[in-house]
């Protein structure tokens, strides 16, 4: 009796809510208690999708506590395709170390794919953050096992209000502004499991 | 003194072969009347084709037959050119049309492991090069030369073996016209050692002195000073493939053969290439040129090749490709590697370097840039592209946005209040800006921290003329 219950629980597609676990040793401290409460952290070496709910909200200053941790690195980090011009003075102020900042202008989005794929693999960045458009699910697969090769950071932050999809990437987080502040709903992380959305009040000088 | 001399006895039917092989037999002829066939390639030969036969001929073995004249020109030039390359193993290097290159080799035996490791090393790069060498070692230049000559390849390094060797050659070697060698033929001479044999006074009196100079010089018993061959100021090197193709594997065959001769050339010089042009000429003669530019000097022949596919693969080319021309239009010298305690910060620097010069080559030149500061309080001239790696100043204490607008973008007014998805309430400022006098440029502009109702921030200003307009100028994403 038992023993078909085993045979029955080892099936591949029955997922035990008892199984979802923190994420990897190795993950880059975000930088906001609350959030890494609920994901551990970035990610060392994988992609994030980042959909903020509109411009403006604050999906780039999310991440730059951690950017500003990992350019005290060897390591770089690079910009693909950014819609509008990355601000120097404000990469600056948030401590990140410009000499480790490097912006890729792909004219196509074919060739910004290629260009986050070179970055990701090549284990010359710490972390890849890109603007790709529309990403099918093999390019995502792709992406996925570059950054595994190059230990790489691969973020890529989808056009505003896109609708959650299924897709294979590991980590999905929309960002909206809510109440003064920032409210990150964690759509998918490694280990599963649903959770809150996180809140992330701003202070006085409008930042997180 | 040792003396290395490369003979290279197939250079007229080499030099058309080099880009890769010919669709067709292929034959080099004299040309001109009464044409006779100087080489063929081995299809040409398993057809029943060889050298001396007249052309005419040929075309009954070989109904599809390639016929190049001989372009003695074009031998020397390659010949040239594979001297260039030949500059990584010795300073010394003598050019000896058709065909031969002498190098003096014995300063240089020690770096390369020897004199087998050396030869071997010279005979396979020389074939990847596209040509066959025939190499051989003697303490004497001419001695080598002839013994190269005659096919042979000996490594001779003392002077009782050299005149062992060369008493056996043919009196053929001894660069004499066909007069003489019909007078040696009369008097029953047919090796050098014969010839040496004979007495010297008489020598002198029918051949002259010069014959009897050349073969002492040969034994070493007079000194052999060599022409040392100079390298031009630029390294230039083209070369016509023997059918116009249109893939760019191809491309790159015959792009790889012209990269290894840089390699060699940029060795001598003990520096790296920065910018690198490459034209590609059509069949219909439009030359398609494009420029590839490398962060660091460079000589890796594996890393320049995929910089070239790299590039080739978004270049748009008119029709088929006849030729190809590199050259390398800025040369730096290389910094000589440290080794530093810490292997993988070297290793770390390569990659990134590597990424970089992966990504121009594909998107162009001016696509991958870094960030640096500059003192301006304009705030669209705060900032530059820079080489990625730029060092840069202190930060500045206000709050910037993290996007800025390449242009100001104008808002609409409502009762007073400027609009973007809804009315923008001011939460910090203003932060006047007012600068720029002096080039034209003047900004005098009120600058605040806005919110609109989505709770979206914005970085906004009003002008401070007359309209005092309001325009967003960043997104605090």
């Amino acid at each position: 009796m038992s023993s078909a219950l085993d045979l029955l629980l080892q099936n591949a597609a029955i997922w035990r809510g008892s199984e979802s676990s923190r994420a990897a040793a190795s993950a880059i401290p975000s930088g906001f208690t609350a959030l890494d409460e609920k994901l551990g952290g970035w990610p060392q070496a994988a992609l994030v999708e980042l959909i903020p709910q509109r411009e403006g909200v604050g999906e780039l200053s999310i991440l730059l506590p951690a950017l500003s941790r990992l350019s005290a690195e060897e390591r770089w980090i690079a910009f693909v395709s950014p819609p509008y011009i990355l601000y120097a003075p404000a990469l600056a102020a948030a401590g990140v170390d410009l000499a480790k900042v490097v912006v890729v202008r792909a004219r196509s989005s074919a060739d910004t794919l290629w260009s986050m794929e070179q970055s990701l693999r090549s284990g010359a960045c710490s972390a890849v953050l890109a603007w790709p458009g529309f990403v099918t699910e093999r390019a995502i697969r792709r992406l996925q096992l570059a950054a595994e090769t190059g230990r790489t950071l691969g973020i890529f932050l989808a056009a505003c209000g896109t609708p959650a999809r299924t897709s294979p990437v590991p980590y999905r987080l929309r960002v909206d502004s809510r109440f003064e502040g920032m409210q990150v709903e964690i759509l998918k992380r490694r280990g599963g499991g649903i959770t809150a959305p996180v809140h992330l009040p701003l202070n006085s000088a409008g930042k997180i | 003194m040792l003396w290395l001399c490369l003979h290279f006895p197939c250079l007229p039917i080499e030099i058309f072969l080099r880009a890769g092989l010919a669709p067709d037999p292929l034959i080099v002829s004299t040309g001109g009347h009464r044409a006779q066939v100087v080489a063929c390639d081995p299809r040409a030969r398993r057809a029943g084709i060889c050298p001396g036969m007249p052309v005419p001929a040929t075309y009954a073995l070989a109904p599809r037959l390639l016929v190049r004249t001989r372009d003695v020109s074009r031998e020397r030039h390659a010949l040239e050119n594979i001297a260039l390359w030949a500059f990584q193993f010795t300073s010394q290097v003598s050019v000896l049309p058709p065909g031969s290159l002498l190098l003096e080799i014995g300063g240089s035996l020690r770096f390369f492991g020897g004199l087998d490791a050396l030869c071997n090393r010279i005979r396979a790069e020389a074939s990847t090069l596209g040509f066959d060498a025939v190499v051989a070692a003697a303490p004497t230049p001419r001695g080598a030369l002839w013994l190269a000559r005659a096919g042979l390849e000996p490594v001779i390094e003392d002077p009782a073996t050299l005149n062992h060797h060369l008493n056996r050659l043919p009196v053929e070697y001894l660069e004499v016209g066909s007069g003489v060698l019909e007078s040696f033929r009369r008097i029953g001479v047919r090796t050098i050692g014969e010839f040496v044999r004979l007495p010297r006074d008489g020598v002198a009196r029918r051949f002259g002195q010069d014959l009897l100079d050349r073969v002492d010089r040969a034994f070493g018993v007079l000194p052999d000073p060599q022409a040392v061959f100079t390298p031009p100021v630029r390294f230039r090197a083209e070369l016509t493939l023997s059918s116009p193709v249109n893939e760019v594997e191809a491309l790159l065959f015959a792009a790889h053969r012209l990269l290894l001769q840089l390699t060699g050339y940029l060795s001598a010089c003990n520096a790296g290439v920065t910018r690198l042009r490459l034209v590609l000429l059509s069949e219909n003669g439009e030359p398609t040129e494009t420029i590839i530019a490398l962060s660091i000097p460079g000589r890796d022949p594996k890393h320049l090749v995929n910089l070239l596919r790299e590039r080739l693969s978004v270049t748009p080319l008119p029709g088929r490709t006849e030729s190809i021309r590199l050259e390398a239009i800025e040369v730096a010298q290389l910094a000589p590697r440290n080794f530093s305690f810490f292997p993988d910060r070297e290793q770390a620097r390569e990659e990134r370097t590597v990424l970089v010069e992966k990504l121009r080559a594909r998107l162009g030149n001016d696509a991958a840039h870094g960030l640096s500061l500059y003192p301006d309080a304009r705030p669209e001239l705060a900032w530059r592209e820079a080489e990625p790696g730029t060092r840069t100043g202190p930060a500045p204490y206000r709050p910037r946005p993290v996007w800025l607008l390449p242009r100001p973008r104008r808002l609409d007014m409502r009762d007073e209040v400027p609009q973007l998805d809804g009315g923008l309430a001011l939460l910090n400022g203003p932060e006047r800006i007012e600068s720029g006098w002096w080039d034209g440029n003047e900004v005098m502009r009120d600058y605040y921290v806005a919110r609109n109702p989505s709770g979206a921030t914005f970085w906004i200003y009003r002008e401070r003329s007359r309209q005092a307009h309001w325009f967003l100028h960043g997104i605090f994403a």
